[in-house]
């Protein structure tokens, strides 16, 4: 009946901890989205993004006492996201099961289209968004997560040297490298590299 | 230009503003006067912004229901919650894991077999046993008693280690935890650090190799451990059997660890037996249900069969009235046959020496904190007024 108390982060988390499932709950609701929409784009499927989402958050709550307050909650949640989806990997290796990423909803995406001027905006669209998942998808693993983290989800640099245990400027030359492999990657989509011209003017 | 390739290195930083003023302002004389690094540029920036465009799939609705449902009986230690999922759920599906493994493969190959037991632990991956063991035996062998979960390693870890005892007790094969460092997050990146930030630790293998005649290999350490999980002994004998479902499937392992994974879902421990049967072997799951559970558990164990491969019983048209009566009592995995009778192979002088081995294992430290746990489990598995449910598992008949 009565107007909730906005109930801050922290306090949401105290109460978690000693085991108010709601107020887990609560904190589930505010960060659920920024974790599955990661995780399907880490793994470029619903169905594995759910499973991964899910291990995710009992994941945390296991392990509410070891957040110790210094990174955001959610950064904190990115970290255990990233785990989870790279034993994910290993698992998938050790079954020896090859699944294409980038198949989202099932359905296999189709090679990298050519550059296409087609009338219908919509379709081009599509394409377009298809050819940039698989992109994503073909990109090898520690590429992906930082484009995902930093290009998708909009984590800052300092975010991202927490979240992937790495320094800033490892976090800076693997971006570089990433995003580089992207390019090329979709040269059929925005045109081969330009080549080094003569000045203009 | 020869150095373009050199300012191109930069769109990265460039693009997300943190080059400093000096690289920056390098970076724009250069743009000024090279039309097609500027064209470059502007084709990054667009790739980037489709990437940030990309549409997702809506979160599912009830993702949050479905954490909070996993999460509710964890409501209070979440540590004492580990404790019990080692040993309901895991203990009883390792051990059978590592019979069926360890028998097969003992049996078929003569030289060291490596069994990778992702692949088989993979087959439960709706539920959560896969992961807290591997986390678990690679805490193990990290000697991390404490690192995860404090108090609660040196407890699950026997749990975990009960496949070894399964298959040393087989009498050919001697499993190791190994713990590969591989793709453990920090480690990998050469930062040190805690184990991991979510507690996921690394995956294990579990080698399996024909043991040495006279010297066990496992440690020390899991040998000790080896005697304290109530194991399928520690049914209590003479208990009512209400009913029997027998359900069948052609992976008879497969379809038992899920009857056991339904089971530790609604927090009951189920005791595995196997069973020589006119000619397929039975994999027999005892388990006592409290009755305000029984008819919900009764209905998720009949969805894992087709209707036409499951049939429900009283324990007296059954012939099976009592958990462990009239010779049925209940054999300890190792001492059974390998689902479907393929593990009969196993010749006598193997069975013999496991058998040697094992007894001398069984040292006094053993008696006691076997006892103690049989104890406990029997407490466990006699609720007052629980309802006893056997569910047989068989594979279709071969004629």
């Amino acid at each position: 009946m009565g107007t909730e108390v906005p109930s801050s982060e922290a306090r949401l988390i105290g109460r978690a901890r000693r085991g108010d499932v709601q107020a887990f709950g609560r904190l589930v609701e505010l960060n659920k989205d920024y974790i599955f929409n990661a995780v399907f784009h880490l793994l470029g499927n619903a169905v594995d993004a759910e499973d991964i989402s899910q291990e995710v958050f009992l994941r945390a709550f296991r392990h509410l006492n070891d957040f110790e307050g210094r990174a955001r909650f959610r950064t904190w949640l990115y970290g255990i996201m990233l785990n989870a989806v790279r034993s994910f990997w290993r698992r998938r290796t050790l079954r020896g099961t090859v699944s294409l990423d980038g198949g989202g909803e099932g359905a296999p995406l189709p090679d990298p289209p050519g550059p296409t001027d087609g009338p219908d905006a919509a379709a081009d669209r599509r394409e377009r968004v298809e050819a940039v998942r698989a992109a994503i998808g073909a990109l090898d693993e520690e590429s992906r997560e930082i484009v995902v983290l930093r290009d998708i989800k909009g984590l800052a640099y300092e975010e991202l040297a927490e979240v992937l245990r790495i320094p800033v400027g490892t976090v800076k030359s693997r971006l570089h490298r990433a995003r580089t492999a992207l390019r090329k990657a979709l040269e059929p989509l925005y045109g081969a590299e330009q080549k080094d011209g003569p000045d203009d003017g | 230009m020869a150095d373009c390739r050199v300012h191109r290195e930069r769109f990265s930083e460039y693009i997300d503003d943190v080059l400093d003023v000096q690289g920056r302002r390098a970076l724009e004389e250069h743009l000024a006067g090279c039309a097609a690094c500027r064209r470059e540029l502007d084709v990054w920036r667009r790739l980037l912004s489709d990437v940030a465009d990309l549409p997702v799939p809506p979160t599912p609705a009830g993702l949050t229901r479905r954490v909070l449902d996993r999460v509710e009986d964890a409501a209070g230690d979440p540590r004492r919650r580990l404790v019990r999922v080692f040993r309901q759920r895991v203990g009883p599906v390792a051990a059978m894991i590592a019979a069926v493994v360890g028998l097969t493969f003992a049996v078929n190959r003569a030289g060291e077999v490596e069994v990778p037991v992702a692949p088989h632990l993979a087959l439960m991956r709706p539920y959560e046993a896969k992961s807290e063991l591997t986390d678990l035996l690679a805490a193990e062998a990290l000697q991390m008693d404490d690192a995860v979960a404090g108090g609660t390693l040196r407890r699950a870890v026997p749990s975990a280690t009960s496949a070894v005892r399964v298959a040393d007790h087989a009498g050919a094969v001697t499993m190791a935890a190994q713990e590969h460092a591989d793709g453990v997050g920090p480690e990998r990146d050469g930062v040190g650090g805690r184990p991991s930030l979510g507690g996921d630790v690394a995956d294990t293998d579990v080698r399996v190799r024909p043991r040495a005649a006279s010297a066990p290999t496992a440690p020390p350490a899991m040998r000790q451990f080896f005697n304290q999980l109530p194991g399928p002994e520690a049914v209590p004998a003479g208990a009512p059997v209400q009913q029997v479902l027998t359900l069948m499937a052609e992976d008879q392992a497969v379809l038992a660890s899920r009857v056991v994974a339904v089971a530790n879902d609604n927090g009951l421990q189920a005791w595995l037996a196997l069973e020589e049967d006119e000619g397929g072997g039975a994999m027999d799951l005892y388990m006592s249900v409290p009755p305000e559970r029984y008819r919900a558990l009764l209905r998720q164990l009949q969805r894992l069969a087709l209707p036409q491969h499951q049939t429900l019983m009283t324990g007296e048209e059954h012939g099976s009235s009592f958990f462990g009566d009239e010779g049925r009592r209940p054999e300890p995995v190792a001492r059974g046959r390998a689902p479907g009778g393929r593990g009969g192979g196993l010749d006598a002088d193997a069975r013999a020496a496991g058998r040697g081995v094992l007894d001398a294992v069984k040292e006094e430290e053993q008696m006691t904190v076997a006892a103690e746990a049989v104890k406990e489990a029997r407490a466990r598995a006699e609720p007052a007024g629980a309802l006893n449910l056997m569910v047989r598992v068989v594979r279709p008949a071969e004629e």
